[in-house]
C-alpha cells in the first residue's frame, strides 16, 4: 500500500528541500565568486568552445587568465564565467518547482536535474552571450547613445533574462506533463 | 492556477531571482556604497524594463491573434 503523506511532512519536506538548495546555491557562490581561472575549467573550456563554435573563431587556453581569443580581442575571464547565472537558475529552478513534486525522491530529483540543467544552460547562454558580444565589439557596432561598455552590459542583462524566462517556461512544462502522467496511468 | 497566474508567475519569479543575484546579493555584500554599483544596477533594471515590456507585448499579440483565430476572423 502506498503511503500518502501528511501536510506537516510534507511541509517539513518542502523545507528541507528548500535549505538543500539555498544551501547549494550559497556554497557554489563561497567557492567559485573568488576563483581563478583554473579552478573554473569546468565552466569556461565549454563556454569557449560554444563561444568559438558561435563565433567560428578559436579560443586558446591561457594558464591563469582564462581563455584568449586573439582575433576577436576578447578574453574568457573568471569573471565571464556565468557562475552567477549558473547559481540564479539553480536556485529559480530548484526553489521554483521542488514543492510541486510529490514526493522525497522526486524532489531530490529534481534538485539534480536543475543543477544539470542550470550548468547546461550557463555554458550555452553564456557562450552565446560572448560570440555575441565579441562579434559585436569586432564590428566596431555601438549601439549609440551606449558606450562599447554598456552595450556589452545590456546585451548580458537581455540574454540572461531572456534565458531565465525561457528556462522557467520550459521547466513549468516539464513539470506539469510529469505531474500529469501518473493521473493517466491505470 | 489560472492562465494570467500562470503568466505572471512566469515573469515574475525568474526576474525576483535575477534582480536577487545581479543587485540583491551585492548590496548584501556591502556595494550599496559604491558609485558604479548603482551605475551598473541602473543599466540592469533599465535592460529588463525593456525586455519586460517587449515580452508582454509578445503576449499581447499573441493572445490577440489566438482569439482572432478563435472568432474565426
Amino acid at each position: 500500500m502506498r503511503r500518502v503523506p501528511t501536510r506537516s511532512s510534507r511541509v517539513v519536506a518542502d523545507a528541507a528541500f528548500t535549505a538543500v538548495v539555498l544551501a547549494v546555491a550559497y556554497a557554489l557562490k563561497r567557492r567559485y565568486s573568488i576563483a581563478g581561472a583554473d579552478e573554473l575549467g569546468f565552466v569556461l573550456a565549454p563556454t569557449a568552445t560554444v563561444a568559438g563554435a558561435l563565433s567560428r573563431a578559436g579560443f586558446v587556453r591561457e594558464a591563469g587568465v582564462g581563455y584568449v581569443s586573439t582575433s576577436l580581442a576578447t578574453v574568457i575571464a573568471p569573471a565571464c564565467a556565468g557562475v552567477n547565472f549558473l547559481i540564479i537558475a539553480f536556485s529559480m529552478l530548484g526553489l521554483g518547482f521542488v514543492r510541486k513534486m510529490p514526493s522525497a525522491a522526486s524532489k531530490a530529483s529534481w534538485i539534480l536535474l536543475s543543477g544539470a540543467v542550470a550548468y547546461a544552460a550557463t555554458i550555452l547562454v553564456n557562450g552565446a552571450r560572448i560570440a555575441a558580444g565579441a562579434r559585436l565589439h569586432a564590428l566596431g557596432a555601438s549601439l549609440a547613445p551606449l558606450s562599447p561598455g554598456a552595450a556589452h552590459r545590456a546585451l548580458g542583462t537581455a540574454v540572461y533574462l531572456s534565458a531565465l524566462w525561457a528556462l522557467f517556461s520550459m521547466a513549468e512544462a516539464t513539470v506539469e506533463r510529469l505531474l500529469r502522467e501518473p493521473e493517466r496511468t491505470p | 492556477m489560472t492562465r494570467a497566474k500562470r503568466r505572471f508567475r512566469a515573469i515574475l519569479w525568474p526576474l525576483a531571482f535575477y534582480f536577487a543575484g545581479t543587485l540583491g546579493e551585492p548590496i548584501l555584500n556591502g556595494s550599496s556604497g559604491r558609485r558604479e554599483f548603482w551605475t551598473h544596477g541602473a543599466a540592469v533594471v533599465a535592460v529588463a524594463a525593456c525586455c519586460l515590456l517587449a515580452r508582454v507585448a509578445g503576449w499581447a499579440v499573441s493572445s490577440g491573434f489566438r482569439r482572432m483565430s478563435m472568432r474565426g476572423g
